[in-house]
């Protein structure tokens, strides 16, 4: 499989910014490198949709953004979840393995029809 | 994350600009981009045009977060001024509670003051600004004496005289009376024709 044309699900790339910030704040090329080694370069970000999407969040008020120095001495923005953004993280996460386990059993069927049921 | 130090933190001292805001964010990420690539052995200037490539369309992500960047101040002076308020009407409650002698005085005196104000408004209202229920009502005029000293009680004509204006006047469409001391039946009898109908004046 190329694993580096995973394409992301719409709304996948909210979670993984909301899941990148929920140790404390950071900014957003730390965010894709979180992404990116977490996901053993399975999943590229990129920087045109990773952006517009940060900014949106914030927009929405799941995240906020504060000007702050990088380990570099750069001037950077940083962003953090807001009690909002906490709260979203958890359910969109209760939502994903739902979704995820829904799909897994679908896939694992051996066969078409459960035993002593009618379709 | 390290705090900006003080002197760094003047760089939005005119409020907040969104442009400059996404385009100083956007150049970090490239020489970030551009320092790890460089740590992986990329020489500096191949590495500059490599974040470069990566990245792509820079300019439409510019003015997609310049958009979204002036919503987002748009949305957070609003919510300041509303908190503000919030805060005024919290502590004008505080204040008032903290001295309710204060409080009633000050609330007696916006009671008169209203009442006052609506009661003189209404008078106002009723005589100067609305216009008569009738007609052309704007070409309507009352015809009154000079002012004397008793008022508006001197202030009227005989029947005599009445009748007189009504025949000679050509100033006006039409003219009436009316009896402003008693009630509309009142009667007056013509002199000398004892068998005339007494006749109402209007």
């Amino acid at each position: 499989m190329d694993t580096a044309k995973l394409e992301f699900l719409r709304g996948t790339l909210d979670v993984l910014i909301l899941k990148a910030l929920c140790w404390g704040p950071l900014h957003g090329y730390a965010i894709t490198s979180f992404i990116r080694q977490r996901s053993d370069d399975a999943l590229l970000v990129e920087e045109g949709t990773l952006y517009p999407a940060l900014w949106r969040l914030e927009n929405k008020s799941l995240l906020e953004a504060e000007w702050g120095l990088s380990e570099n001495n750069r001037r950077a923005k940083f962003y953090r979840l807001t009690p909002e953004g906490r709260r979203r993280l958890r359910h969109e996460v209760k939502l994903w393995d739902a979704y995820a386990a829904a799909v897994g059993k679908v896939l694992a069927a051996t066969q078409l029809a459960i035993p002593g049921e009618v379709a | 994350m390290t705090p900006l130090p003080l002197w760094r933190r003047y760089a939005r001292f005119f409020g907040p600009d969104p442009a400059a805001d996404v385009s100083d964010e956007l150049r970090f990420h490239l020489e970030a981009k551009t320092i790890d690539l460089i740590g992986q052995g990329w020489n500096p200037e191949a590495a500059r045009n490599e974040a470069e490539r990566q990245f792509g369309d820079l300019r439409s992500v510019q003015k997609i977060g310049r958009k979204i960047g002036e919503k987002t101040a748009r949305n957070k002076r609003l919510a300041d001024h509303w908190t503000d308020f919030l805060h005024d009407i919290r502590y004008t409650f505080r204040t008032l509670r903290r001295d309710p002698g204060f409080a009633v005085v000050s609330i007696l005196i916006l009671a008169l003051a209203i009442g006052a104000n609506i009661a003189v408004f209404s008078v106002v209202n009723t005589l100067l600004l609305r216009p008569l229920p009738f007609p052309a009502a704007e070409e309507l005029v009352w015809i009154a004496p000079p002012p004397s000293s008793c008022g508006l009680s001197c202030a009227t004509y005989s029947a005599d005289a009445y009748e007189e204006f009504r025949a000679q006047s050509r100033a006006y469409q039409d003219v009436s009376g009316y009896m402003a001391f008693s009630s509309p039946d009142n009667l007056r009898l013509t002199a000398g024709a004892s068998r005339s109908r007494p006749r109402a004046l209007k």
